[in-house]
């Protein structure tokens, strides 16, 4: 690994000092479970190195009013031991847990999943399902971004010089709401997934589906949501019908690559089988038997 | 390229310890080539395998993947915080022989880290408990099962 220079900020208007002198490739380093190795490969390259692990905003983990705020610097394990977050976010808890190991987990962050913008990234299509926003923060500076708007193509987000990732604010739905996550991998532990599909989804009174997103992973360059798939289940049944057409039409958001975890056709044909036990997944939380 | 050096103070088993490093020394370079304990082993070098596994401020981490400059005013623990005289080891130490939970021996320190840490969370986990928490740690001789036995074999007992 080539060396560099590292600095621990304390502030973000610290760390956004030090990420500002364009004249130099300085990076942001989280948990460093993708750079590190990145590094110790020579795919990243930085000159300094800027560690937002110590700024005490990143680290929150909260509700605020309506709103579940996680500091984009906290380690995924701290999250998922708090009991009030999993009830409402069982699609989360799921996908924090999937995350590589329990030594990943007690490093990886969420600003670094999105950061690192992997297609496969776990985090991502739960996030995007549940309509999260990333808050943007430099030293004078906020801004409020939708996480499939942050995330731009592979590997790649929209943050200019000086910003970081101060923490990612999930809105808590109040009714009969839940949301879930299922991936597809050729392991039960320790894999990338080859499918990952997030579903958030709400019901009406008499069972008719008021509200559905539908986010996809692994089959995208950059995240989307599935909205034919979510137009077509709002305002119907759910029903093994229903659910069986929905995750059908999921197909039609999906361009997915042959890579070397599976073929296209592979992903495509797995795709509408993730889909319906996701939805099947927010049945069951519903106390709906399909 | 830099050529800076950085001065790091942390605990190491409960020793006050000071290591002057590059940045891009990694915390397991610092316990093996720095302070000379050679019981954290290289597997992977890249996060997968977790023989490198140590306790950092009470989380199990890789330490291939952290760097020593992150480690500051941190408390480590590493294998040798466990038993190094063979008459005194420590109960899950004793454990894993009694199974047969290694063989080569090159997973062991990592292995005996994580299941100290599963035990400090769940005093009593079950056998899907004990898989999940060792996910992280590959073994390559064993097929595993003769480590989940030697985890089940020490329930109840302190894991220090
Ligand atoms: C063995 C292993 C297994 C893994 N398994 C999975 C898996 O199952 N699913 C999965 O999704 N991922 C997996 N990963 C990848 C990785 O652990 C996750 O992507 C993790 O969330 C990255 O977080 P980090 O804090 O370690 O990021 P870092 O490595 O510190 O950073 C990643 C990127 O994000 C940028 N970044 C970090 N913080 C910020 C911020 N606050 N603002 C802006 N940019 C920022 C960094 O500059 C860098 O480019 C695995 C990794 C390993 C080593």
């Amino acid at each position: 690994m080539q060396d560099f220079d590292y600095i621990k900020a304390r502030s973000i208007a610290d760390a956004s000092k030090a990420l500002s002198d364009k004249s130099i490739n300085t990076l942001i380093l989280a948990g460093g479970t993708d750079l590190v190795d990145q590094m110790r490969r020579g795919v990243k390259i930085p000159d300094v190195l800027v560690d937002i692990k110590s700024i005490p905003e990143l680290q929150l983990i909260q509700f605020e009013d309506d709103t579940l705020v996680l500091g984009g610097g906290a380690p995924l394990s701290t999250i998922y031991q708090r009991k009030s977050i999993l009830s409402e976010f069982p699609g989360l808890e799921t996908s924090l847990r999937l995350i590589g190991s329990i030594q990943i987990q007690n490093r990886a962050t969420i600003a670094g999943n999105i950061g690192n913008a992997a297609p496969s990234a776990d985090l991502v299509p739960i996030l995007v399902a549940l309509e999260s926003k990333a808050t943007v923060a430099s030293g004078q500076t906020k801004r409020l971004i939708e996480i499939e708007k942050l995330i731009t193509n592979p590997g790649v987000i929209d943050i200019q010089g000086g910003e970081l990732i101060e923490n990612v604010k999930i809105p808590v739905k109040t009714g009969r709401f839940t949301n879930s996550y299922i991936r597809f991998t050729p392991r039960a532990e320790m894999d990338i997934a080859v499918v990952g599909i997030g579903v958030s989804m709400g019901l009406n009174s008499d069972s008719t589906v008021s509200h559905c997103k539908i986010a996809l992973g692994a089959v995208t360059p950059k995240p989307v949501r599935a909205i034919e798939a979510e137009n077509y289940i709002l305002g119907k049944q759910l029903n093994s019908n229903s659910v069986k057409e929905a995750s059908t039409l999921i197909n039609r958001s999906a361009e997915p690559i042959t890579d070397i975890r599976a073929s296209a056709e592979y992903r495509l044909d797995l795709l509408p089988v993730i889909g319906e036990r996701a939805i099947k997944q927010c049945a069951v939380n519903f106390g709906i038997s399909l | 390229m830099s050529n800076k050096t950085y001065t790091i103070p942390l605990t190491v088993n409960g020793e006050s310890k000071s290591v002057t490093i590059e940045a891009r020394t990694t915390l397991l370079s610092v316990l093996r080539d720095h302070l000379e304990l050679t019981g954290t082993k290289e597997g992977c070098s890249n996060g997968n395998c977790g023989a490198c596994t140590v306790n950092m401020d009470g989380y199990t981490v890789d330490s291939c993947c952290v760097l020593g400059v992150e480690a500051e005013n941190s408390r480590i623990e590493t294998i040798e915080n466990f038993g190094t005289d063979p008459d005194k080891l420590h109960p899950i130490q004793e454990s894993f022989i009694r199974n047969g939970g290694l063989q080569c021996g090159i997973c062991t320190p990592g292995l005996i880290i994580s299941t100290q840490h599963l035990l400090r969370n769940i005093s009593e986990p079950t056998e899907q408990e004990i898989r999940l928490w060792l996910a992280g740690n590959l073994c390559r001789c064993t097929g595993y099962d003769k480590i989940i036995l030697s985890v089940q074999d020490i329930i109840g007992l302190d894991p220090g």
